[in-house]
């Protein structure tokens, strides 16, 4: 089985934001971390790998070209080679023109089974997996939380407010996940000295025959109009004491509908 | 070289058959020994032939001088005459097999020799009696094993009687046979008792003793390197060779990026050292006494560790020696770890150092655990779940949590302390720490320290940002490559700001070893009279941080003057530059000694003078203090980890607290803070008691109680101790 893990650069989760006059993300090659919600697709990916002998993982990014360093990241934790696509013209991509350019990687590759996370933790838009699905003419079996691949269909569990659905497709096909579908392994020293001197082929927007005008900042059809910085001042309340503090949370918490 | 005045192996027929086997037993002896060596030769160098005057000295004071035992009064006088009843008997016994061949050897065959053999064998005599009375009545905890019966110790306390006794019956009759010619205290003092025997009785009863003693002295040749008596022959080895690099110093993976194995999981991992550590193991016991892990039912023993390390050894040794591949051996055999050493041993260990201190011969529990650990995680990236965040922060966020580094200087403003960047013109740098820096309880240690220093006009920052996690918890988890990497940022940052010494500089300091196992104090670094510290010097709140920069960061060429805030103050009070209202806390208090203060940097006594200036009654002890304390139950990483098995280790520590009818307990460390502040509400006892750091009780007395400080108004040393 021929298994490719969508992964995205992005900032690590801690790190200082900063945005450019056109309101795209400053990034830092020193804050660059595989996409946390990404790191559950690649443990998915080595998983699968693991229960179905034979079957090759590929980690494919689209990014800077200094994201060769995440990728070999992520090809710590395991899987056989990377792919890089990069190139100038793609800075300023939006979501849309991303899910073309993995598109066109993902045919260039060839894949029986594509996972994504479900968003990725910067832009936090949600839809390239569904918009790659879309190019690709493959379904998607979206916000899974369990995975199954048997013989030629993929079925997933996808938790509901109420339960949850099992949904099954035929391969080739491509599956988002949910933080809850497993534990990401941390690299082990020897997954580190081994993604060294694992294959990363970086691939040029004509290696992939797109048309540089189509993406990139020139091709955006969305536009980020402004970017606020969410409030992190809480507004604690504290209650001492044994006598009557235990009322008091309750209280507070009916109040606030949690109880 | 003179004749007996008989010949008690009964003539040359009794003399041929006494050669044949008096060769036998050497050579047989002489086997086991090179198969000892040759297996022990398996595991992987270690130079321990540095620092060879000191290592004599310390061989003189703790094998001759039998120090270590001595500690335990009743059964280390035992031992001391029975080792030196046994060196004794020894030479005694050269003699002995000399009058097999009808001759005797100057000295040992002297009546001063005599004397002293006699006194000896008294003496060894009633030891036995009192180690028999120990194992068979008193029985204490430490000598119950879960893996070997008591069969071994039994024999050789037996062997040993024998000897004692066919001696003093040959030297009886000896002396009965030879009319008073073969003198001895026995033949002496009871000889003319048996006068009324005949001459030709009293040689056949010397000579049947003669045989039995030679006998039992040549089985013993051939049983000790064979039984769990291997440590009478392999201690004054392992205690030769003991550690003199810094006891807090975990030894680093050389060539980390390099190499393809990290830690041990194959008995021939392990170094020579270790491995000789097995050999050395009498299986007293002392360290599963004092173990905090042990004592609060979590499946640890370390004395278990030492003894499956020997037994693989025999095992897994055996086949590689004989040449079969390692890939055939270990497909033979479970393995090591996850087999005789389990998971969750290794992940027990607080890495207080309890086991290694108390060890009478030297033997190095902590870094074959940490060792096993490394492999662990770096091999097989199979550890506790709740650590994997752990690594994931330190790497990404240089701190345990998922906070930005760039706030880790936030604290500092209220106080107004400036980081280097800000103001690179200082003399000492405050190394806060990620508990310091974060921690909302340990804020508070932080923020009380500054205010100590600044009432003392100390010129000191801190480095803010610029800071990263020292590294220690990575390290004691078995994360050599991220406490590599931290450390490495941490002393580019320090090496900018001017703070390293050099190696010339530290290499006296560093190398030298400190006072685990007894040795005494490392010498303290030198400052000028009348100053507290030198320019340049690093000062931490945190014995981890502590510990690792000052005796782990050398090997990574980071050598920097170090000392812990405990000592700092110290000094402070010492100089004059800080004064003190005496007896400002009147609270009855007690002091919990930090593992990585204390035992592993032996610092007991500043923060005690400290207290004992402070608080109006001093120190209360608690019944485990100094280097026999209790661990809180956070170190080796610990802290970061869920503690489901058995007791809570802090809990237990509080209880000993509460015991001695305190109301608070000072600390030193912002792990022990945590983990009492924990253990405190656990046992329900926040309302009559709390856990400060000396720091703290310190500032809140100076804000009370403002007196002028050292430094411009001279105010004469001591003064506060009025």
């Amino acid at each position: 089985m021929n298994i490719v893990v969508c992964m995205k650069e992005t900032p690590s989760t801690t790190a200082e934001k900063s945005f450019s006059p056109d309101m795209r993300l400053e990034r830092r090659k020193e804050d660059a971390i595989p996409n946390p919600f990404d790191e559950y697709a690649i443990e998915e990916g080595l998983r699968q790998q693991e229960k179905h002998a034979g079957s090759t993982v590929t980690i494919l990014c689209m990014g800077p070209a200094t994201a060769t360093d995440t990728v070999r990241k992520a090809l710590a934790m395991g899987g056989d080679r990377g792919v890089l696509v990069s190139d100038d013209a793609l800075a300023g991509s939006d979501a849309i023109s991303t899910a073309h350019v993995l598109a066109a990687a993902l045919k260039k590759i060839g894949f029986d089974l594509v996972i994504f996370g479900n968003a990725a933790a910067d832009a936090y838009g949600g839809i390239v997996p569904s918009a790659t699905a879309e190019l690709l003419g493959a379904p998607l079996l979206s916000y899974a939380s369990k995975l199954d691949v048997d013989g030629s269909t993929a079925t997933i569990e996808r938790q509901a407010d109420i339960g949850y659905n099992t949904v099954a497709a035929p391969m080739p096909t491509l599956v988002s996940v949910v933080k809850a579908i497993n534990e990401p392994r941390y690299p082990s020293m020897k997954g580190i000295m081994a993604s060294k001197k694992k294959p990363l082929d970086t691939f040029a927007l004509a290696d992939l025959g797109i048309d540089p005008a189509t993406v990139g900042a020139a091709g955006a059809r969305e536009k980020a109009l402004s970017a606020e910085k969410v409030s992190t001042q809480r507004k604690g309340e504290i209650f001492i004491g044994n006598e009557g503090a235990a009322d008091r949370v309750v209280a507070f918490l009916v109040e606030q509908k949690v109880l | 070289m003179g004749q007996p005045s008989f010949w008690p192996s009964g003539g040359v027929i009794g003399a041929v058959i006494f050669g044949v086997l008096l060769v036998a037993a050497w050579v047989a002896f002489a086997l086991r020994i090179r198969k000892l060596v040759r297996l022990m030769m398996l595991g992987r160098p270690e130079n321990r032939f540095d620092h060879l005057g000191e290592r004599v000295k310390y061989f003189v004071l703790m094998v001759l001088g039998q120090r270590g035992v001595l500690r335990d009064p009743l059964p280390g006088i035992a031992h001391f005459f029975t080792f030196w009843g046994f060196i004794i008997i020894q030479l005694d016994a050269l003699n002995l097999w000399a009058q097999g061949f009808n001759f005797t050897l100057p000295v040992i065959g002297s009546r001063v020799f005599a004397v002293i053999l006699d006194i000896l064998i008294v003496l060894a005599f009633l030891a036995l009696i009192e180690f028999g009375y120990r194992r068979l009545v008193v029985r204490p905890r430490q000598l119950q094993s879960t893996t070997h019966g008591q069969t071994d110790a039994f024999i050789i306390l037996g062997m040993i009687m024998l000897v004692l006794v066919t001696l003093f019956f040959f030297e009886v009759f000896g002396y009965v046979a030879s009319g008073g010619a073969d003198w001895t205290l026995f033949g002496a003092l009871i000889g003319p008792a048996w006068s009324g025997i005949p001459q030709q009785t009293a040689l056949a009863l010397a000579s049947v003793f003669w045989w039995a003693n030679v006998l039992v002295v040549l089985s013993f040749l051939i049983y000790i390197p064979n039984s769990k008596h291997l440590h009478l022959m392999a201690t004054p080895f392992n205690v030769f060779f003991r550690r003199m690099k810094p006891m807090g110093a975990l030894d680093p993976i050389e060539n980390l990026e390099e190499r393809e194995d990290y830690g041990v999981h194959q008995i021939n991992q392990f170094t020579w050292k270790q491995l000789l550590d097995g050999y050395a193991c009498t299986e007293c016991g002392r360290c599963n006494s004092v173990c905090p892990a042990l004592a609060t039912d979590k499946p640890l023993w370390p004395k278990e560790i030492i003894l499956a390390v020997k037994e693989e050894l025999f095992a897994a040794g055996d086949v590689m020696l004989v040449g079969m591949g390692e890939t055939e051996a270990k497909a033979k055999r479970e393995p090591m770890v996850g087999g005789l050493i389990a998971h969750e041993s290794l992940w027990a260990c607080t890495n207080c150092g309890a086991c290694v201190e108390i060890c009478p011969v030297s033997i190095e529990h902590v870094q074959k655990i940490d060792d096993m650990r490394r492999y662990l995680v770096m091999e097989e990236s199979d550890f506790p779940q709740e650590v994997t965040p752990l690594f994931t922060n330190l790497e990404r966020n240089q701190n345990p949590w998922e906070i930005s580094n760039d706030t880790r200087a936030d604290w500092a403003k209220a106080v107004g302390v400036k980081t280097l960047s800000e103001d690179p013109d200082v003399e000492v740098l405050y190394w806060v720490g990620c508990m310091g820096s974060f921690d909302a309880r340990n804020r508070k240690v932080a923020t009380a320290f500054a205010k100590v220093m600044q009432h003392a006009h100390v010129s000191f920052g801190i480095l803010g940002p610029e800071e990263s996690c020292t590294g220690d918890p990575a390290r004691r988890i078995g994360n050599e490559y991220l406490w590599s990497m931290l450390a490495q940022q941490n002393i580019e940052v320090l090496n900018g700001y001017g703070f390293n010494k050099g190696e010339a500089a530290t290499g006296a300091s560093n190398d030298h070893a400190n006072g685990a196992n007894g040795n005494g104090r490392a010498p303290s670094v030198g400052v000028q009279p009348g100053r507290a510290y030198n320019v340049k010097t690093v000062v931490a709140t945190c014995p981890h941080c502590f510990n690792t920069i000052k005796n782990e960061y050398p090997q990574l060429g980071g050598n920097y003057e170090v000392i812990h805030h405990t000592e700092f103050i110290s000094r402070l009070i010492d100089t004059g530059q800080l004064a003190l209202p005496a007896g400002f806390d009147k609270r009855k208090l007690t002091y919990h000694d930090p593992c990585f203060i204390g035992r592993w940097n032996d610092i007991y006594d500043e923060p005690r003078r400290v207290l004992n200036v402070i608080n109006i009654d001093g120190v209360t002890e608690m019944r485990r203090n100094r280097n026999r304390s209790f661990c809180c139950g956070g170190g080796g990483g610990r802290v970061w980890m869920e503690e489901k098995i058995g007791k809570r280790i802090n809990n237990t520590r509080v209880e000993e607290a509460l015991a001695t009818g305190a109301d608070a307990m000072a600390a030193a460390c912002p792990f022990c803070i945590t983990m009492f502040e924990d253990g405190i509400k656990a046992v329900d006892a926040q309302d009559k008691f709390g856990v400060e750091d000396i720091a703290e009780i310190l500032a809140r007395a100076l804000e009370a109680q403002p007196v002028a400080a050292g430094g411009e108004s001279g105010a004469a040393p001591g003064g506060a101790h009025a």
